[in-house]
């Protein structure tokens, strides 16, 4: 398991919109149960909203370098009127 | 046959068909609004981003069509048998945006209208409607949650919150217009089709719209009260048809292929 963290990782932008989308939604209550499916780590990244499928999110974890895809939907809908929180 | 609730063949209301289509053609166009601009995204995170809203969106737009079909209105005709004037899509996405503001402002308000109108169907007693309006909301949360992203990017920027602002002052009150006037008839919530009347579906979109201060760390401004000229067309929540342009953009190419 790399633990080296000052080892650059394939694939890992360095900056620019793609990264700070990153940082935008790692970390979002919404994937709080989010684990990793390899190694169970709750350290995870959000690489993109949409993955392979509109339907999937893909995360890479920060343990074990595994990217991955997550269905998104729990049921979850924007704020309305006839939703009720 | 009179409407019936979860029984096919049977013809709907008309008003809550128009409310229908007003949907499904707005996510049409909002549909090819992403797949013409998926190009100019920033990063492949927003290509697979402006994909994966694109074919959500037809797909929305496919699935109304269907249960209209099931309704007794013609699906190829629906799909790719009207002209410009029969397509009811919001005026809000008439004009091709102006630059990457633009089109952030002008898909999140399309999403966020669309979505408010379609989840005053969520309590619907026809099951495939409540089913059909739960799963664009539900799809819609992560649309509405890329544009989130885009906002706070947009508000570190000095220029880009102008030209949102700009963008913002021009599109919205298009994108309010499209629940029709404040003091209109709301047949389809009187005859109770739709659980929700329209005002407080319209107050909820000013409402969760002003809400988007917080991650754009500016106020937005508010929009002046709306005329309705004399040529808005209450049954496609628009006015005139669509432009050429536009049509020539979300016209069935061909119709041979379709079969």
């Amino acid at each position: 398991m790399p633990t080296d963290t000052s080892i650059p990782r394939i694939g890992r932008d360095l900056g620019g919109y793609a990264s700070r989308h990153r940082d935008l939604h790692t970390g979002d209550p919404d994937f709080n149960d989010v684990t990793c499916p390899e190694c169970d780590s709750d350290k995870l990244e959000v690489i993109s909203l949409f993955g392979g499928a509109a339907s999937e999110i893909m995360f890479r974890c920060h343990d074990c370098d595994t990217s991955f895809n997550w269905i998104k939907w729990r049921g979850k809908l924007p704020p309305t009127p006839s939703v009720k929180e | 046959m009179v409407y019936t609730p979860g029984v096919p063949g049977t013809a709907l209301d008309e008003q809550f068909r128009n409310d229908l289509l007003a949907v499904a053609d707005t996510k049409l166009v909002l549909g090819n609004w992403y797949a013409e601009c998926v190009m100019n995204g920033r990063s492949l995170p927003d290509f697979a981003a402006i994909l994966g809203m694109c074919t959500a969106n037809y797909g929305h737009t496919r699935a109304i069509y269907q249960y209209l079909a099931a309704h007794g209105h013609d699906y190829v005709y629906l799909e790719r048998g009207r002209g410009p004037e029969d397509i009811h899509s919001s005026n809000l996405l008439d004009e091709a945006p102006t630059g990457w503001e633009d089109f952030i402002v002008s898909t999140w308000l399309a999403e966020l209208a669309t979505w408010m109108l379609v989840s005053g169907y969520l309590n619907h007693e026809d099951r495939a409607v409540a089913g059909l309006s739960k799963k664009i909301g539900e799809e819609t949360y992560f649309h509405l949650k890329y544009a989130n992203g885009w906002f706070q990017i947009i508000g570190e920027g000095k220029k880009q919150s102008q030209l949102f602002q700009k963008s913002y002052t021009k599109r919205f009150p298009l994108a309010l217009q499209w629940f029709g006037p404040v003091r209109g008839k709301d047949q389809v919530h009187e005859l109770g089709i739709r659980d929700v009347p329209l005002k407080k579906l319209r107050d909820a979109f000013k409402k969760e719209v002003a809400s988007a201060k917080n991650p754009l760390g500016a106020a937005l401004g508010q929009a002046k009260p709306i005329k309705f000229a004399k040529d808005w067309r209450s049954d496609a929540r628009r006015l005139g048809p669509i432009p050429a342009s536009l049509f020539e953009v979300v016209r069935f190419k061909d119709t041979e292929l379709a079969h």
